[in-house]
């Protein structure tokens, strides 16, 4: 069976949007070949009609059912401290994006890419990353959207590992905390993204430039339903070259970092997260 | 023994002698014992040759806290580090500390203060002893440098880890229970813009029996905190302006893993130290620092 610890960090752990999780995985059709249950001219044809893989597709979609919509990465902490300092609030959403992805990028990715290397550790590597997480918000926020995608991937996407060898048994592995470690696999985001795209088959370097935009997408979706910007604004921020530009950078941080060295670069982040919690009222759970 | 290390080993003497039977070191490091028989604990001081560390300075201290012993560990004045020399000049201080059945150890120096175009790495390990019973205090904090001077986070790099490790089991290695740490790094968009107007930031790190009053009142205080934005009706003030009456000092107290983290930061060095030692005092009776350590351990919060 499988148990996720609670975590009673004294504060309100928010579970509406982690999904049942004791259930096995269901293996009905993980057996058959996933095509026989459609009429044949619904069988996908022998040729592939794109490059992009599938699964890829299906996980850089933002209606991917993981929660993220419920929370802003701390945006509307930041936006609460500053509100009466920055006139303009487009500003504080592009600068803020600026800062998140930095800070994601030497205290996350390199935990995206070790899950990827070896996910046959990534209940260690989640153990190490709850451990490197030293914010309660914060946690709280990666462990729900990271537990919300391995149940995706056995609810949904579970067929789609069939090519994959020892995909399934790294998953297993993962939520059963082994491995070795003392962990009890938290779902921890950043190791739960690099462990599913391997299991899917995608390749590590998209894994991770998804996950960057899927946060980035992620920010200003919540930047939209803040009032800071408009969504043709948000869409024409995540167009511009800048933007790509600092995913890039941010992916090259990331790549540059061993989980040793991860930490965080933009020390008041942590502040605004922590202060999250003190916001009178709130829209977002991080 | 090579340069810059240093060896401290404290020591319970049945019933109650606490003794430094080992206290070495080597230049650039410089250790200076103030313990006299009657204090609370035993107190080193960690001091370096005009204050600072010049470029390529390499600092490797080994603490052991033995059973029951008490350890507080201080500096006088801040740690300045100057500027790189030399394109592969490394300027480091490593920590390790073995912390034994009961022990107790604060870790309280003054700021780590980076200047212009310096390089910077403090990696310090804790390492628990199986039982769980050794209880610690440790604060880590950096300024933006040379303030006077104009310098806002003009350092090139600087990184510090604070790293706490448990023993699994027998032949096991250890677990990770918390990893704190920052990663500066000066590039083309400038690391000030990154710093949103703040010159310190501070974290403490709290663990153990001996310090749970402390925790707890940390922990209960963040709680009581006032609203952001928030407004309350009954004298119709605003609470928004009381941040900026506390002058500006922003900070979170979170538990996580057997550990309290406090994080505080400000505008300006002096209200961050009252701040940090106004919490630090936080509990009954002065807080469980003063009882365990006695006013002399917040030296550097004076």
């Amino acid at each position: 069976m499988i148990s996720w610890r609670r975590e009673e960090e004294g504060c309100l752990v928010v579970h509406q949007l982690s999904p049942s999780t004791a259930k096995q995985p269901d293996l009905r059709f993980a057996s058959a070949h996933p095509a026989s249950r459609f009429p044949k001219y619904l069988q996908p044809s022998q040729s592939p009609p794109s490059m992009i893989p599938y699964a890829l597709l299906l996980l850089s979609d933002s209606a991917l059912p993981l929660g993220s919509f419920a929370f802003s990465s701390s945006l509307e902490s930041y936006a609460a401290h500053h509100r009466t300092l920055t006139p303009n609030r487009t500003d504080i959403i592009t600068t803020f994006l600026h800062l998140s992805l930095h800070s994601t990028s030497t205290s996350i990715l390199p935990f995206l890419y070790a899950a990827y290397r070896a996910p046959a550790r990534a209940a260690d590597l989640d153990d190490e990353l709850d451990a490197s997480t030293p914010c309660a918000v914060a946690r709280r926020a990666s462990t729900s959207q990271g537990r919300a995608l391995l149940a995706v991937f056995e609810k949904s996407l579970y067929h789609l590992s069939a090519g994959v060898e020892g995909a399934r048994e790294w998953v297993r592995t993962y939520k059963t905390g082994g491995g070795g470690g003392g962990g009890g696999g938290g779902g921890h985001f950043g190791v739960a993204w690099g462990l599913v795209c391997r299991a899917l088959g995608v390749s590590e370097e998209d894994a991770a430039e998804v996950f960057v935009v899927n946060h980035c997408k992620a920010v200003l979706s919540a930047g939209v339903r803040l009032g800071l910007l408009g969504p043709y604004q948000a869409q024409a921020v995540l167009a511009m070259p800048e933007t790509r530009r600092e995913i890039e950078m941010a992916l090259e941080r990331g790549r540059a970092l061993s989980v040793d060295e991860v930490g965080q670069s933009v020390p008041a982040l942590d502040l605004y997260q922590g202060r999250h919690e003190l916001l009178y009222s709130r829209v977002f759970n991080s | 023994m090579t340069a810059g290390q240093g060896h401290i080993r404290a020591r319970l003497l049945p019933p109650a002698r606490l003794s430094l039977p080992q206290l070495t070191f080597q230049y650039p490091l410089k250790l200076i014992s103030s313990s006299v028989p009657s204090s609370k604990c035993l107190t080193v001081f960690i001091l370096s040759y005009g204050g600072g560390l010049v470029s390529n300075d390499q600092v490797d201290l080994k603490v052991v806290v033995e059973d029951a012993a008490k350890l507080c560990l201080l500096t006088q004045g801040s740690t300045k580090i100057f500027k790189r020399k030399a394109f592969e000049h490394l300027t480091t201080q490593s920590m390790a500390v073995h912390l034994q059945s009961n022990a107790v150890l604060a870790l309280l120096p003054d700021p780590i203060q980076p200047f212009k175009d310096s390089v910077y790495k403090q990696h310090q390990v804790f390492h628990l002893p199986a039982d769980d019973t050794a209880s610690l205090v440790v604060l880590d904090w950096v300024s933006e440098g040379r303030s006077a001077r104009g310098e806002h986070w003009d350092l090139t790099s600087f990184v510090s880890r604070n790293e706490f490790f448990i023993p699994k089991g027998e032949g096991e290695s250890e677990r990770l229970m918390l990893r704190d740490s920052m990663i500066l790094t000066q590039d083309a968009e400038g690391l000030r813009s990154r710093m949103d107007g703040f010159t310190v930031f501070a974290t403490l790190m709290i663990h153990g029996p001996r310090f749970a009053g402390l925790s707890e009142a940390l922990l209960q205080k963040f709680k009581d905190e006032p609203r952001i934005g928030g407004r309350n009706f009954d004298n119709r003030r605003d609470f928004k302006n009381d941040t900026t009456k506390k002058g500006g000092v922003i900070w979170t107290a979170t538990s996580m893993r057997g550990f309290v983290l406090v994080k505080l930061s400000g505008k300006e060095l002096e209200e961050v130290k009252i701040f940090l030692r106004e919490l630090l005092k936080s509990g009954e009776d002065e807080g469980d620092v003063v009882r365990e350590f006695g006013e002399g351990a917040l030296l550097c919060l004076q």
